[in-house]
């Protein structure tokens, strides 16, 4: 019949979830001019103002033009979490460094679009791959995958 | 067993309290309802419509009342099985219930997406609100 929740005290979850919020916000540069910072987990207000900080104080640094925020291990994006990203891709802008979210999940994209939020001009992709290969064109880096040798 | 009350949905195993006093409460709400959506095997769509909407709710609550509670069940219902997440609180209420509901409305100077949003999100959507009194919201997403 119906097997009893397994039960996890409040203040477990809470130190999970504290756990997650104090993770770090690694930004990384994985290529010349091209950022990388993916975000795991749920963001709160206080956890979007760290990561703009953290991105703009990075994109100054290392005058980067393409910034990729990856945002498949977010869980939620709800209306406040959409306005967060929305103004931390306005804010990179100004900085002069475009900002892509990718990692778009369907279902993501699905309840953003039934809350009725306008994303306007920021750009998206499905994966981290497809901005990657955005951004590599867009700094003119391209790839080539070498023949096999012949053996 | 399933027997419904006037047309409401019994429900299925105990419920589940989640207080809303601050944004980490928000957070843990949230993952409850994750949770308890994964118990049912809910779709990823369905899943984070209902995270989605129980998210909004919460934030309203710290946002209009400060504080408040939301109670995360299953239930059975004509349609089947599904997830109803209740957000209550004892604030100052909802004044006007027809604006509160239009896109774009808000008191907050936020988007004003919450409300209509989550009840686009949802199967079923009932709002209680009486003002000085506080604001009661019922969602439910089903499973088929």
């Amino acid at each position: 019949m119906v097997e009893t929740f397994s039960r996890m005290t409040n203040e477990k979850i809470a130190d999970q979830n504290r756990a997650m919020m104090e993770m770090s916000t690694p930004v990384t540069t994985i290529w010349q001019g091209i950022l990388l910072l993916p975000l795991v987990g749920i963001i709160d207000s206080r956890r979007a103002q760290d990561l703009m900080t953290a991105m703009l104080a990075k994109i100054a640094e290392t005058r980067s033009k393409i910034f990729i925020l990856d945002i498949s291990g977010v869980a939620v994006v709800d209306t406040a979490v959409a306005n967060h990203l929305i103004k931390i891709t306005k804010a990179t802008r100004l900085m002069g460094c475009e900002c892509t979210l990718s990692g778009i999940s369907p279902a993501i994209a699905q309840t953003v679009v039934e809350l009725g939020i306008d994303v306007g001009e920021v750009r998206t992709t499905a994966t981290l791959r497809d901005a990657l290969e955005d951004a590599f064109r867009r700094t003119g880096v391209e790839l080539q995958t070498r023949p096999a040798p012949s053996r | 067993m399933s027997g419904e009350l006037r047309g409401l949905p019994s429900p299925l195993g105990e419920d589940l309290w989640a207080p809303v006093c601050d944004e980490p409460d928000v957070n843990i709400a949230i993952i409850l309802v994750g949770k308890v959506a994964d118990r049912l095997g809910l779709k990823p769509v369905a899943r984070a419509s209902i995270m989605t909407a129980a998210s909004e709710l919460a934030r309203n609550i710290i946002k209009y009342a400060g504080r408040g509670r939301m109670r995360i069940r299953l239930v059975q219902g004509s349609r089947g099985q599904g997830i109803e997440v209740v957000a209550e609180d004892n604030g100052p209420g909802i004044p006007d219930l027809q604006k509160a509901m239009q896109d774009h409305f808000s008191e907050s100077g936020t988007l004003g997406l919450g409300l209509p949003g989550a009840k686009r999100l949802m199967d079923d959507f009932h709002l209680w609100s009486e003002p000085g009194k506080g604001t009661r919201v019922t969602v439910r997403k089903w499973k088929a």
